[in-house]
């Protein structure tokens, strides 16, 4: 089978023709420096994002708060994630590093918020 | 009629690091003018990460970024007012401002510094037949109703233009359970940044429509379905190339334009190519004392650029009042040449280093950007979508008058 898969390490971006057979790669092609490669490899055998959404915040001003996770996680855990994070409501007020759930979904990274919200009456 | 020493008109990225560098340049009384609710401006809404990676080294999201700044406009004790709208600014650094609190408010100061920012062009900048249904959204106005107020704005979108906010929104919708039907992209390469096409549309299959444009929009209360067809090399839409795509919203993201109407009703001169007005390399225009940074000089797409150019813009504000601001005789015009859009500043003084912003008009590989006659930079790549940033510095510049930028093939 064949892939193409960008690389994003520099504004160049090329990209990269990849042949696989099952698991295992056959070749990388027309990557134009080495960075490339292992960025290519990484994006076959375990793609990593940021991880950043909303959850419903009760008795602030606004009705949701910003949050991040603490590193990256695994690609294809993204939207379970949402799922996830979709059962969470937090209660006013929060501050902007508080940790909002503690190794999510075992992956090993923190939900934090990303904002100050102070509680309103 | 109340006396401060420096005005600051926004308090968005640009204005809060202009405010604290006013403030650390030795101007006492120092003031932040802000319509919005709470300092930040736009970056408040932008809860993607990204941001400051080369400021902080850090990857942070918009609000933790510019949370950073408010902790120190508070710690340096930086008045500011929210609510409160900038109506008018007169050459002689007299100002009209609005709020439900004061009422009208007149103050006189001693330096002035523009960070308003830039808005989004709406539909009615485009021209698109058909009907007026709802479920057509800015990019930018649909952020805020997700990323803030809380509401998903609609389960089956079109968006049109790949900048980076229509990219950015494209991953938003789909994380938060709608589908994205399509990206439509006029031009004949992406809009944004190659890493958000790359992690906004490819991560999700969502396909991106290189050379198609949006012909109609059908639908009585709410938007039906658009209809996209693929353009030809003047832009024109090719006859018999017509697809429906079924959906509930279109989202628009076909650019910002730097907010200059109170620059424009003070008469300061602005320049066509970057819709902002013309500064120097201290970010003074084209009146003494009246300073302008972010994204009202010209769109940027990295908000640390932004932070830099509020920090020059606030530290000459501050030499103004203290009477330490240094005026050269020199003055060198910069232009667009070949496959430039636009150089910020427009003017140097060719005495001391100076960062030089550069767009670009179309993408190219392998290119060297000459500054005059003598001046090569090598780029391997350039594009529209990400600003060229460039120092040049006193001993490398040759030409006294005038020098020209282009871009072109490397020899
Ligand atoms: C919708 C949108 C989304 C964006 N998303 C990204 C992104 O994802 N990543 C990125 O790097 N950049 C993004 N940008 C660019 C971003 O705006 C800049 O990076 C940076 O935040 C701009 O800072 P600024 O201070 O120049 O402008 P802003 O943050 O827009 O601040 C300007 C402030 O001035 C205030 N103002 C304007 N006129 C007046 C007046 N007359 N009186 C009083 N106050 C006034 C406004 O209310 C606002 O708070 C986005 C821009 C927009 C418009
Ligand atoms: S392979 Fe090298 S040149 Fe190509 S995009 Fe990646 S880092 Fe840039």
């Amino acid at each position: 089978m064949n892939r193409e898969i960008t690389c994003i390490i520099c504004p160049i971006g090329c990209r990269a023709t990849v042949v696989l057979r099952g698991e295992n790669i056959v070749s990388i092609n027309n990557l134009e420096c080495p960075r490339g490669k292992p960025y290519i490899i990484n994006e076959i055998k375990a793609p990593v994002r940021d991880f950043f959404s909303i959850v419903k915040i009760e008795g602030a001003s606004i009705p949701v708060l910003p949050i991040r996770t603490t590193g990256p996680i695994p690609k294809e855990k993204m939207l379970d994630c949402m799922v996830e994070l979709a059962k969470i409501v937090v209660k006013a007020p929060i501050k902007i590093g508080n940790i909002i759930v503690e190794n999510f979904c075992n992956l090993g990274v923190d939900v934090i918020s990303t904002k100050d919200l102070d509680a309103i009456q | 009629m109340q006396n401060i020493d420096v005005a600051i008109i926004g308090g968005g990225a640009a204005g809060l690091s202009a405010a604290i560098e006013a403030k650390k340049t030795g101007a006492e009384n120092v003031l932040v003018l802000e319509r919005g609710e709470e300092l930040g401006g736009i970056l408040q809404q932008c809860i993607h990460t990204g941001f400051g990676l080369h400021y902080f080294k850090e990857n942070l999201n918009g609000p933790e970024y510019i949370s950073r700044f408010i902790k120190t406009v508070h710690e340096l004790g930086i008045d500011y007012k929210l609510n409160t709208m900038v109506l008018q600014i007169s050459p002689n650094k007299k100002l009209l401002a609005m709020n439900s609190v004061d009422g009208p408010l007149r103050l006189q100061a001693k330096a002035i510094v523009l960070a308003m920012g830039c808005r989004e062009k709406p539909r009615g900048a485009l021209a698109i037949p058909g009907t007026r249904p709802a479920g057509i959204f800015t990019a930018g106005t649909a952020q805020r109703l997700m990323d803030v107020e809380g509401y998903l704005v609609g389960k089956k979108i079109v968006i049109l233009g790949s900048g980076d906010i229509g990219l950015i929104m494209a991953r938003r919708f789909v994380m938060e359970g709608a589908k994205v039907e399509a990206v439509v992209e006029l031009m004949p390469y992406p809009g944004g940044l190659h890493r958000n096409v790359v992690q906004c549309l490819e991560d999700f299959q969502i396909p991106l429509l290189l050379q198609h444009t949006i012909t109609n929009i059908q639908g009585r209360d709410r938007l039906k379905r658009v209809t996209t067809a693929k353009v030809d090399k003047r832009f024109t839409p090719i006859p018999g190339t017509e697809k429906n795509i079924e959906c509930d919203t279109l989202i628009l993201s076909v650019g910002l334009i730097p907010e200059n109407e109170l620059s424009r009703g003070l008469g300061i001169l602005i320049d066509t190519k970057t819709g902002g007005p013309f500064v120097d390399e201290h970010m003074e225009t084209s009146e003494r004392g009246l300073f302008a940074c972010g994204n009202v000089v010209h769109v940027h797409d990295l908000v640390d650029h932004v932070t830099w150019s509020g920090e020059v813009a606030g530290k000459n504000a501050a030499r103004v009042v203290l009477d330490t601001f240094p005026r050269y005789k020199e003055r060198i015009s910069l232009s667009a040449g070949r496959n430039v859009q636009y150089v910020v500043p427009q003017f140097i003084s060719g005495k001391k280093p100076v960062n030089l912003s550069i767009r670009v008009k179309r993408p190219a590989r392998r290119v060297e950007i000459n500054i005059g006659n003598e001046l090569a930079f090598h780029k391997p790549v350039v594009r529209p979508s990400e600003m060229v940033v460039l120092t040049l510095r006193e001993n490398q510049i040759m030409e006294k008058t005038k020098l020209t930028v282009i871009v072109r093939k490397r020899r």
